[in-house]
């Protein structure tokens, strides 16, 4: 989408006011985008958030301009348009000094990314219910062959299929609309694929937290979405003394400029990128399993210099923490926006 | 006399409070206690507060993550946490906290404390528990103890008199035990929280009190670095009857107020090793988990 279509369209690039947002966002339902009038199977792939599947069919056949018109409204909804670009991804390595072992800061080096489409806030536990009610966990195309017999391990607290902290197939109460978390990168890769979309790679994850504020002329990023000031009003983290996921209308002074929710805080969120620890040649790094970046720092994130948009930790692939979670993302390329039939559309 | 000594004789008279730890004399001059080593700035902040103090001492063997937990735990409890808010008496309480927090934000891990009692940092702490409605102030004083030296004095007592004359006046003690040694290593970390308890009832005098009147400290037990052992996260006290259960066996029997919890400061890590034999974590990121609660269990029960 050119740049200059997506300014004109303030809806899409300013979404945070109409997309439910409240006050106090604290007790505020997930949003649901329900168009009433829509054909019924457009209707459902909208209420599951399958949207993705409309604009970018697997099997190449093309939805009808009416149907492609209700998928772009939510998308408009759902999702920030991150335009593609530069930037400088940083690292580490470690290394042998007098204190012993260290991780020495890097820069890695620049990376292009393409335009995307982005979750404006991470998968619910609501999003996330209707994925597993729809018996995503038995569906074994959604799964790597080799990790299928570690499938049957990715079960709640009772036993059942979902995520670690929840019961009996149930999120916790009073959390409908907290990021899911407790899942491992298989089962958000599992839960992205279902709803036509992926995980976003590290650099696009940086891009869309950075681009709004990108000094073009010096290439200089600001650290997080709003400036480079840490501010804990602005983010979920141990700074804001919370000590718990939050709903995902909070912290809304955080937003990008376009209205993409808690890049920073409340969870870490799960990149499509692999976590490789570079070292001097003295050192060996013991790792066992494979590792995924993941960024932004979370509820319990102690210090907000490991928070930044440039920052980045790690996780086994098949762990299942209490504080990581994810959001997913489209390509833009090659899409053109149809607009909708005017029907309004309702939120539950 | 020279003139010199004998104006030093009139400084360091009358205006010197003793030892906080061991109640030796001593003067405005000195920078130490010479029978324990403790510094002179800490009986001079307690005694300026004149409060009587509380002393919570964190101890456990080489390696436990002593330095790390007593630094974050001085940091967390400045910024306010669970009802637990304190304020560091003198910059020297900040020495240790300094050390500890900047060696984190740079994602490694705070030198090793040197076995020598005159190199421990030592904190003095007020701290306020407003969990009651009747909010209690302690001052809470501890030295972070080298690993070593407690496992040398265990075996040699009287090899660090600093050692034995804190824990004669310990109302509480955080026992740290490394998750991943107790699991890995089970016998050895038990045998040595059973020496440890023992000296504990020996220089406090325990055998000879009267059983009518509970004059025993308060024992926490905190398996740290409990994000790499997630048995030890999940349950700690089962943790400890299936790994230390002797310890468990002599904690019931002789320290009726103990406790088990697990605590961790990193969120995520990995694991390095070099040709020379070295082998340690490195931390990602830092998340700090249960690391207050055992705090404010001791304050609460002793």
């Amino acid at each position: 989408m050119p740049l200059a279509s997506f300014f004109s369209r303030p809806l899409s690039a300013f979404r945070a006011t109409l997309s439910g947002s409240k006050p106090d966002g604290s007790s505020a339902a997930p949003p649901i985008l329900d168009f009433t009038d829509a054909p019924p199977d457009i209707r459902q792939l909208v209420r599951d958030r399958q949207y993705a599947h409309i604009v970018r069919p697997i099997d190449g056949i093309q939805f009808d301009p009416d149907s492609l018109g209700y998928a772009w409204r939510a998308i408009d909804h759902d999702m920030a348009y991150v335009p593609g670009g530069n930037v400088m991804l940083c690292g580490e390595y470690a290394t042998t000094t007098d204190e012993g072992f260290s991780l020495v800061p890097q820069t890695i080096g620049s990376s292009q990314t393409e335009s995307i489409y982005l979750d404006r806030w991470c998968v619910t536990n609501a999003d996330y219910q209707r994925f597993v009610d729809a018996g995503g966990y038995e569906n074994v195309s959604l799964w790597p062959e080799q990790i299928l017999p570690s499938v049957l391990q990715f079960v709640d607290k009772t036993g059942m299929a979902g995520p670690a902290l929840w019961s009996k197939g149930a999120p916790p109460k009073g959390a409908l609309a907290h990021p899911v978390v407790g899942v491992s990168w298989y089962e958000a890769n599992a839960y992205a694929q279902w709803v036509g979309k992926r995980l976003p790679t590290s650099a696009e994850w940086q891009r869309a937290g950075t681009w709004g504020r990108t000094t073009t002329d010096t290439l200089q990023e600001s650290k997080y979405p709003w400036g480079n000031s840490f501010d804990p009003s602005y983010a979920n983290t141990w700074a804001s003394g919370r000590h718990q996921t939050v709903s995902i209308h909070e912290f809304q002074g955080g937003n990008t400029p376009n209205g993409v929710r808690q890049l920073i805080g409340n969870v870490w969120e799960w990149m499509n990128t692999q976590y490789l620890l570079a070292a001097t040649e003295e050192i060996n790094v013991h790792m066992t399993d494979p590792m995924a970046e993941v960024r932004g720092g979370a509820y319990d994130s102690y210090f907000h210099s490991h928070t930044t948009c440039q920052s980045r930790s790690a996780h086994t692939l098949s762990s299942r923490k209490s504080n990581v979670g994810f959001r997913c993302c489209f390509s833009a390329e090659g899409l053109a926006p149809e607009y909708a039939p005017d029907s309004t559309p309702s939120e539950s | 006399m020279s003139n010199d000594e004998d104006y030093n004789s009139a400084l360091c008279f009358n205006d010197a409070p003793p030892c906080v730890c061991c109640d030796n004399e001593m003067t405005s001059l000195d920078d130490f206690c010479e029978e324990c080593q403790t510094p002179a700035e800490i009986t001079r902040s307690v005694s300026q507060r004149n409060a009587t103090p509380h002393f919570i001492s964190v101890v456990g063997p080489s390696n436990a993550g002593k330095t790390v937990y007593l630094g974050l735990l001085l940091d967390m409890l400045c910024g306010g946490a669970k009802n637990l808010k304190g304020v560091p008496n003198g910059a020297f309480s900040i020495g240790l906290q300094e050390q500890v927090v900047a060696a984190l934000e740079e994602r490694r891990f705070p030198e090793k404390t040197p076995n020598e009692s005159d190199l421990w940092k030592w904190l003095h702490c007020v701290v306020t528990d407003s969990a009651t409605r009747k909010a209690k102030t302690v001052d809470f004083v501890a030295p972070d103890f080298a690993g070593e030296a407690i496992a040398t004095e265990l075996e040699q007592p009287g090899t660090y008199p600093a050692v034995s004359h804190i824990v004669q006046r310990t109302a509480a003690f955080l026992l740290l035990c490394d998750s991943v040694e107790v699991r890995d290593n089970g016998a050895r970390e038990d045998l040595f929280a059973m020496k440890l308890g023992s000296y504990i009832s020996q220089q406090q005098g325990l055998s000879e009190l009267s059983k009518s009147r509970d004059l025993t400290p308060a024992i926490a037990v905190v398996f740290t670095k409990s994000d790499t052992c997630p048995e030890a996260d999940a349950d700690p006290k089962r943790f400890m009857a299936n790994n230390m259960p002797r310890f468990m066996d002599y904690c019931q029997n002789n320290f009726p107020r103990h406790a088990v919890f697990s605590a961790s400061v990193v969120g995520s890590s990995a694991l390095l090793s070099n040709d020379m034999g070295g082998i340690a974590r490195v931390p990602f990121h830092i998340q700090p988990r249960g690391v207050i609660e055992p705090l404010h269990w001791a304050i609460q029960n002793s």
